[in-house]
């Protein structure tokens, strides 16, 4: 591998895992709102019950 | 109105990021000029310092976090530390990473037992096990108290790092930038300079903006978790 080779193997693990990493975040807000709403649906109908 | 001022915030900072990112690859891939011995490899250096300056404030936050969360027992002091400790595992993982990819070509190895990087690897290690201390006890309480604690001792770990260059024979170069008998404009050329310093700020940028969208991770799930708690109750 020549030098430009090990720069771009550098640039492109660390954005893919910057990259990766936010897209994870993004995924657990998403997926602990929809556990919060769940949850207060569940509330709700538990309270109209 | 408060919301929604602050996700007005968040966009901005995103945006804002974004153009720092574009800029700070620009001026270190094309910009900036080669290094007289290395040659087009040194660009690394445009990633490799200011991640690891991320990764040294992200746990400076931890440890800030921690006492402040060993003083007042408050649960945005544990969600702030706990936050900025997985980032900053990213981030050294990612330093340790680029590091070894720019050791390959100059050094001959991807790995050697040299006092900064083992010292790095332990910080590493100290960290992943902080996560994973969080994620084993489930009394939320006592976890944060343990990882106070080991916030505050694997932040210790920092300063030792910083001067293992000056301590011991190492094969890592002493630092360019934070030299204590040099300013940083003599010691390196201003095109260099000013691709690392786009960089630098770039990641600053993107550090805080990973930060508050795991900030509100971390606020959801302990209302999630309350919510759960209050329901069985």
């Amino acid at each position: 591998m020549d030098r430009w080779g090990y720069v771009i193997l550098a640039y492109g693990i660390v954005w893919t895992g910057i990259g990766l990493y936010w897209l994870s975040l993004r995924m657990r807000l998403k997926r602990t709102r929809a556990k919060l709403s769940e949850v207060a649906a569940r509330k709700k109908t538990g309270t109209h019950a | 109105m408060a919301t929604k001022e602050l996700k007005r915030s968040r966009g901005i900072l995103g945006s804002l990021t974004l153009v720092f990112i574009a800029v700070g690859l620009y001026f270190g891939l094309v910009k900036a000029p080669p290094d007289a011995n290395q040659g087009d490899l040194q660009r690394i250096m445009y990633l490799h310092i200011p991640s690891i300056l991320t990764a040294y404030l992200s746990f400076f936050i931890v440890f800030v976090g921690s006492c402040m969360y060993l003083w007042k027992r408050e649960q945005r002091d544990d969600i702030l530390a706990r936050s900025a400790a997985e980032i900053g595992v990213v981030f050294t993982a990612l330093t340790i990473i680029e590091g070894s990819i720019w050791g390959r070509p100059t050094w001959g190895v991807w790995w050697t037992w040299d006092a900064r990087l083992t010292l790095t690897a332990i910080l590493l290690i100290i960290f992943a096990g902080y996560l994973m201390l969080r994620s084993l006890i489930e009394d939320e309480e006592r976890g944060a108290v343990a990882g106070a604690v080991l916030g505050i001792i694997g932040f210790l770990d920092i300063p030792l790092i910083h001067m293992s260059v000056y301590w011991w024979r190492t094969l890592h170069q002493p630092p360019s930038i934070l030299r204590p008998d040099k300013a940083p404009w003599e010691n390196v050329h201003p095109a260099m300079l000013t691709a690392l310093a786009l960089n630098f700020v770039a990641f600053m940028l993107l550090y805080f903006y990973l930060l508050s969208l795991r900030i509100r991770v971390g606020e959801s799930e302990a209302k999630a978790q309350r919510a759960v708690l209050e329901g069985t109750a």
